[in-house]
Formats: C-alpha cells, sequence, structure tokens
C-alpha cells in the first residue's frame, strides 16, 4: 500500500476530519467532494503538512513523519496555487531541482516545456494560469517519483491541454507500479482516469467505490410520486425531491431496468453520485 | 539543502536592480560625505542585504509557496540551515565588500595608517546585523514574514531603548551604568575586547537561534 490513512482525525475551528483510506499500488485513486469537505486537509495530512490529532498516516508503508529524503523523492506534488516563488524564471528551476532530486530528468523536463509551449525566460508570476497548472505537472513527473499526489492539478486549464495532461498521467502508470492520489473538480477527468474513488462530505469518507462500479451499477432513478410510494427502496441509497416526484440514487440500477421497466434509469456519473449523496435525503 | 540555497540564489540574481541601486546610493553617499561617512559603506550594504535576507520568506511565504518547499525532500530542518546558512554567507559577503570599498574609498583621502585605526570597528557592522538575523528568523518563522519582521523589530527595539533609559536614567541602577560607562570606555581603548565579547554574543545568538528556529518550523502546520 503506498498511502494508508487510518481513523486520522483532525480538528479545527467549525471542522473535523476523519477519514480512513488506501492507495494501492497500480492504482490511481481519486478524492472527490464538494469545497470544503477536506480533500486539501487529507492531502496535507499525507504530505506532513498538518499533524493530526489521532490515527496513522503511512506513506511507503511508514509513518509520514519518518519519511527520508529518499523517500520523499519518490513523491511528485501538485498542491492548487503553490509552487516554487513566482518570481522565479522556469530556467531557474534547472539547477534547483537538479540538487533536489537525485532523479531529476533535465532533457526530459526541457522537452516537456518546450512541447507545452511554456517559456524558460519568463518569470513564473507573467505565466497564464493554464501555463502555471501544466509547469506544476511537468515538474511532478520530472524525477521518476513513484507515486503522485495531486491536488486540483488540472484546475484553469482548458479542454485541449487537460486532455494533454491526462494523457501525461496514463502515460505515467504504463510502468505499472505507480500510483496517484488526485482530486479534481471535474469529474470528467477523472471518469477515464482513476480506478477508485473516495467521496468525502464534510471531512468524512461517505463512499469508497471502483470507478468501473460506479459508471455500471450506479444509476438516477427518475420517479413520480405514486412509483415511488410502490418502489423496492432496499437498493435505494439517497433521495432527492423534485419537481416531477423524486431522484433516486440506486447501486444496482440493472435490478430496477429488469423489474420496473416503467421507471426511467438514468446512467450514473461521478457528478451525480456527488450531488445524491452530499444533498440527497437517507431512504 | 544546497536546492534550496540556490534557489534563493536565484531569487537574489532576480533582484539585480534592487542591489545596483544600493550600491550606487552607497557610493554617492560615501563619496559625497565627510570622513566619517566612508563608514556608511560597511554598514549600509550590510544593512540593505540583511534586509533582503529577511524579504527571502515572503518570496517563499508568496502563494501558498511554504506547503510546497515542506513537502519537498529536503524537509523543514534543512530550510531552516539553509536558510541561516545562506543569510550568513551572503550578509558577511556584502560586509566584505563594503569593507573592501569603504578601504578604497578612505584611502584615496587619507592615510593608511588612519584607515589601520578604524579596521578593528569594521566587524561590529557585520555581527551586530548577523544578531539581528538571529533575533528576527525565529520570529518570521512563527508569524509569517510581514508579521514577524515587525515583532522582532519592535521587540529588540524595545529591548534596546529599555535599557538605554534604565541606564541613563535609573540612579539606582548603577550596574547598568558602569556597564554602559564600561563598554564606551573598551571601545575607544580596547576595540578587540569589544569585537570578542560580541562575536561571543553573536554565536550565542545565532545558536540560541537556529535551534529555536528548527524547532518552530518542526511544530509548525501549512
Amino acid at each position: 500500500m503506498l498511502i494508508r490513512l487510518e481513523n486520522v482525525e483532525k480538528h479545527y475551528s467549525g471542522f473535523r476530519l476523519n477519514c480512513s483510506m488506501e492507495v494501492p499500488e497500480g492504482n490511481v485513486t481519486a478524492l472527490i467532494g464538494p469545497n470544503g469537505a477536506g480533500k486539501s486537509t487529507t492531502f496535507k495530512a499525507v504530505l506532513g503538512l498538518i499533524f493530526p490529532d489521532r490515527g496513522t498516516v503511512e506513506v511507503f508503508g511508514k509513518p509520514v513523519g519518518q519519511m527520508t529524503k529518499e523517500d520523499r523523492e519518490r513523491l511528485g506534488i501538485v498542491l492548487p496555487n503553490a509552487c516554487f516563488s513566482e518570481y522565479l524564471c522556469l530556467e531557474d528551476l534547472i539547477p534547483i531541482f537538479s540538487r533536489l532530486y537525485s532523479r531529476f530528468e533535465e532533457k526530459d523536463f526541457l522537452n516537456r516545456c518546450s512541447s507545452f509551449g511554456l517559456p524558460m525566460k519568463k518569470r513564473i508570476r507573467e505565466l497564464s494560469t493554464g501555463m502555471k497548472a501544466k509547469l506544476k505537472i511537468l515538474i511532478a513527473m520530472s524525477h521518476n517519483a513513484k507515486l503522485l499526489i495531486l491536488d486540483e492539478p488540472t484546475a484553469g486549464l482548458d479542454v485541449l491541454a487537460r486532455e494533454e495532461v491526462l494523457d501525461m498521467l496514463r502515460e505515467y502508470m504504463i510502468p505499472g507500479d505507480r500510483s496517484i492520489l488526485i482530486s479534481s473538480h471535474i469529474s470528467t477527468d477523472l471518469e477515464g482516469l482513476c480506478d477508485d474513488f473516495y467521496l468525502i462530505d464534510n471531512g468524512t469518507i461517505v463512499m469508497h467505490e471502483e470507478t468501473d462500479t460506479l459508471l455500471g451499477n450506479y444509476g438516477l432513478l427518475k420517479v413520480t410520486e405514486e412509483q415511488y410510494r410502490a418502489l423496492d427502496k432496499s437498493r435505494i441509497l439517497k433521495k432527492k425531491r423534485e419537481s416531477f416526484g423524486y431522484s433516486l440514487l440506486t447501486d444496482q440500477k440493472q435490478y430496477y431496468q429488469e423489474n420496473m421497466p416503467g421507471i426511467a434509469v438514468e446512467k450514473g456519473s461521478i457528478d451525480e453520485v456527488i450531488t445524491m449523496m452530499v444533498k440527497g435525503e437517507a431512504v | 539543502m544546497s536546492g534550496l540555497m540556490i534557489k534563493d540564489c536565484m531569487l537574489l540574481k532576480r533582484q539585480g536592480r534592487y542591489f545596483i541601486i544600493v550600491l550606487v546610493v552607497a557610493c554617492m553617499m560615501a563619496f559625497t560625505g565627510s570622513e566619517n561617512f566612508s563608514s556608511f559603506m560597511t554598514s549600509y550594504l550590510t544593512f540593505m542585504i540583511t534586509i533582503f535576507s529577511f524579504s527571502s520568506f515572503s518570496y517563499d511565504e508568496y502563494d501558498n509557496g511554504m506547503a510546497y518547499l515542506m513537502a519537498l525532500p529536503s524537509g523543514r530542518r534543512n530550510y531552516v540551515k539553509a536558510k541561516y546558512l545562506f543569510s550568513i554567507l551572503l550578509i558577511t559577503a556584502a560586509w566584505f565588500l563594503g569593507c573592501l570599498l569603504r578601504m578604497g574609498l578612505f584611502l584615496m583621502r587619507f592615510s593608511a595608517a588612519d584607515y589601520l585605526e578604524l579596521l578593528p570597528t569594521e566587524p561590529i557592522y557585520l555581527l551586530v546585523c548577523l544578531i539581528y538575523v538571529g533575533g528576527t528568523f525565529p520570529a518570521i518563522l512563527k508569524y509569517g514574514a510581514e508579521k514577524g519582521r515587525n515583532v522582532a523589530f519592535t521587540v529588540l527595539a524595545f529591548l534596546a531603548i529599555g535599557v538605554f533609559m534604565i541606564a541613563r536614567f535609573n540612579p539606582r541602577i548603577p550596574v547598568l551604568r558602569s556597564v554602559s560607562a564600561e563598554i564606551g570606555q573598551c571601545l575607544e581603548t580596547s576595540p578587540l575586547t569589544v569585537l570578542f565579547s560580541l562575536t561571543a554574543v553573536c554565536v550565542l545568538v545565532l545558536t540560541v537561534s537556529y535551534l529555536c528556529a528548527v524547532r518552530i518550523m518542526e511544530k509548525k502546520e501549512f
């Protein structure tokens, strides 16, 4: 297991994180949830930037506080709105990273910067939001890391740039022994990339599911009041009141498609699952 | 650690215009001033570089940068080590440059014998700046660049004013008055004694300051 959080608790005024999750080798795991749900706090706990009140955080099989320099060299990081001083130029980063990472691949980094159209002579602060996002990902991938921890890596990127970045991440996963922990507000990015999802809400993991299961088995039932009353609700996870009646989230849409053909069943998507899990009521 | 020091060197390089202005101002003041004004060269250069060493924290903090830096392989302890080492080396280099320039300017107008008389006082500027660094770095790491700098300056200013006021106006503390008088006399008669004492104080302050800074960083959350 490359990352393991076990009953990690962190208290802030008005917020409490209580989180358990795992990222196995060879997996792309997504942490999704609404703003303020605790995604960034969880990332910070994994990186040792905050100290949990309770529980254990392990990276590469050892407590995060005991990670060595060599362990940290095997991490690639993207944090939202955080990078090296924006007063530096891209070319300044080369000698810095050559010293920070023993496996920094300078030639590859320069080639990728060139193919993304990143100007080496410009200060980071002068780059566009999209360029900064690309740069951060290139830096994270520049030193042959075994584990990427990417908090909102595609924020600010247009559709084409996002596709390029996602292709890079897929390519990065080819060796098979690498992993990615990623969060993003753009769920379509995650659907095509991730193996499994953790949904966090109000500091607590409320769902963990594999992508294939989520996309294949989850569905939204659209029912009227009468249909709702007659429905077998044993396979319904959440309900939400609508003008026509109810939207219902199920993790066994095939059951309803086969047994109740009169009911409209829509394919589940990550956005719908998030919305229903967070805003829906218990049945 | 060397990676972080290179980062600060790069930031320094990007502030080239600032240092040229500092140097030009120092030269102008030294050329146009009186005999004693050449000392301005050493003190001004050393102090301005000391200020830069403080502002290097602002560059690190900009746009949530500290969280990123602390997640890098170098780690928290090495960040502190790199900051102290870089600042001490940089300030010493600036002081040395100041000394050379001052020597040049002084010898253009006065004799070498006169210069040798004031030579022992030169390191005082360096030592005072390093003590200032020692007092300020832990405050910056604890409270952030802007607030920390103000906190440290206020505390040091109050401390200096307090000691001066007590020594000057309180006849009930004759010890302080005599110490103050002793230092004044020492500066004239035996500047080397003051120099060695100040060096010892500087080493002590920097050591304690470094240990405090490491402790602050190891407990800090980002």
